[in-house]
């Protein structure tokens, strides 16, 4: 190869590795289900409960991570057992809304078209999938499609949370 | 000769295929325990406080693989404070997703563990009762004179290396680990 053959292939790798990296400033639109109190919150404390345990989802090393007053906590001078007496404070606002971005950004494009869809098929998501066993997940099947865990869930991405669902699917599982 | 090298081929391939297959992490794990303390075997009274199932988990290098176990002291953590008194005749209250239950009880050092042949549960441990009535204990932890069992309200979901107590449970407490189990 000429010397001048390999300048041009090296700029045009040059240029290759440029066009894949994101410019910092990017960002990613996502239709987004609600992450107000009412609507969010008795979702996050069913999966604080049922995934969020520290030898689960409470772990910083998962693709999935869930804070919740039981397990994993976002202040490093809080500890988990607020339902033990450990003098643990309960859920934060901060660890309900650092489990909606860590659950809202794990698939952005699948989440939007859900949402978009008015949550008609909420197994395009892959926590959906994973919770009913449809997919390999460690934690096995943890719910049955149609049970109050699932439409805790389904709901949620559907737009009106029933927190009835998500009460019961929080004391069945305890 | 063409055999003679199929055989050494297959020797080496025997020698080889064993350490392709180990894990670094597990190895990691194992080898960031430290060696044993002198003067005490490895036996049911080794490495009291540590997580137990990293080796006796299934992934090696210990022998006996255990379903699930611990140690238990009688006091919670305290700052300054490195040694504790083991809970010993503790009785570890454990309920499967089944509603079956199994005992067990620590040893002088405050260490239990239950072996697969003890008990086959099923994951998760600590799960609720099927007719909605009121919470049975997950794991506990009661003693003679040292008062009533103290519940666990969370579940271990699964098995392996995670089903050790101080896989979640170590000192000091912090935002992922409730400190040591304890009575009191």
């Amino acid at each position: 190869m000429t010397p001048r053959k390999t300048t041009l292939a090296s700029a045009a790798l040059a240029c290759l590795a440029a066009c894949t990296v994101p410019p910092a400033s990017s960002t990613i639109l996502v239709d987004a289900p609600s992450e107000s109190a009412t609507e969010w919150q008795p979702v996050a404390d069913y999966l604080g409960h049922r995934c969020g345990s520290l030898d689960c989802h409470g772990d910083l090393q998962r693709s999935l991570i869930i804070w919740s007053c039981d397990g994993l906590r976002l202040d490093p001078t809080d500890v988990p057992g607020c339902h033990m007496g450990l003098h643990a404070p309960a859920t934060t606002s901060g660890e309900y809304a650092a489990t909606y971005r860590s659950l809202v950004g794990l698939e952005p494009n699948v989440m939007t078209e859900v949402i978009a869809s008015g949550g008609a098929d909420p197994d395009l998501l892959t926590f959906i999938r994973k919770a009913r066993g449809e997919e390999a997940h460690k934690g096995g099947q943890l719910v049955v499609a149609g049970d109050a865990q699932d439409q805790c869930m389904c709901t949620w991405l559907a737009g009106n949370t029933n927190t009835n669902a998500c009460t019961q699917a929080v004391s069945s599982t305890q | 000769m063409i055999r003679r090298s199929l055989l050494a081929a297959a020797v080496t391939a025997g020698l080889i295929a064993p350490a392709a297959c180990a894990d670094p992490t597990h190895e990691a794990e194992v080898n960031a325990l430290g060696p044993e303390v002198p003067g005490i075997p490895p036996g049911p009274t080794h490495r009291a406080g540590q997580p137990c199932l990293t080796c006796h988990g299934g992934l090696g290098p210990a022998g006996a693989t255990f379903l699930t176990a611990g140690t238990v002291y009688v006091n919670p953590y305290t700052p300054g404070t490195t040694a504790y008194q083991p809970l010993v005749g503790g009785d570890v209250h454990l309920v499967d997703a089944n509603r079956l239950t199994y005992d067990a009880l620590t040893n002088e050092v405050g260490n239990f563990f239950v072996t697969p042949s003890q008990w086959n549960p099923t994951f998760p441990l600590g799960d609720a009762p099927a007719d909605g009535g009121p919470l049975d204990i997950s794991v506990g932890v009661a003693s003679a004179g040292l008062g009533s069992a103290t519940p666990m309200t969370t579940h271990i979901m699964r098995g392996g290396v995670y089903a050790s107590c101080a896989y979640c449970h170590f000192d000091p407490p912090g935002p992922t680990s409730p400190g040591h189990v304890y009575q009191n």
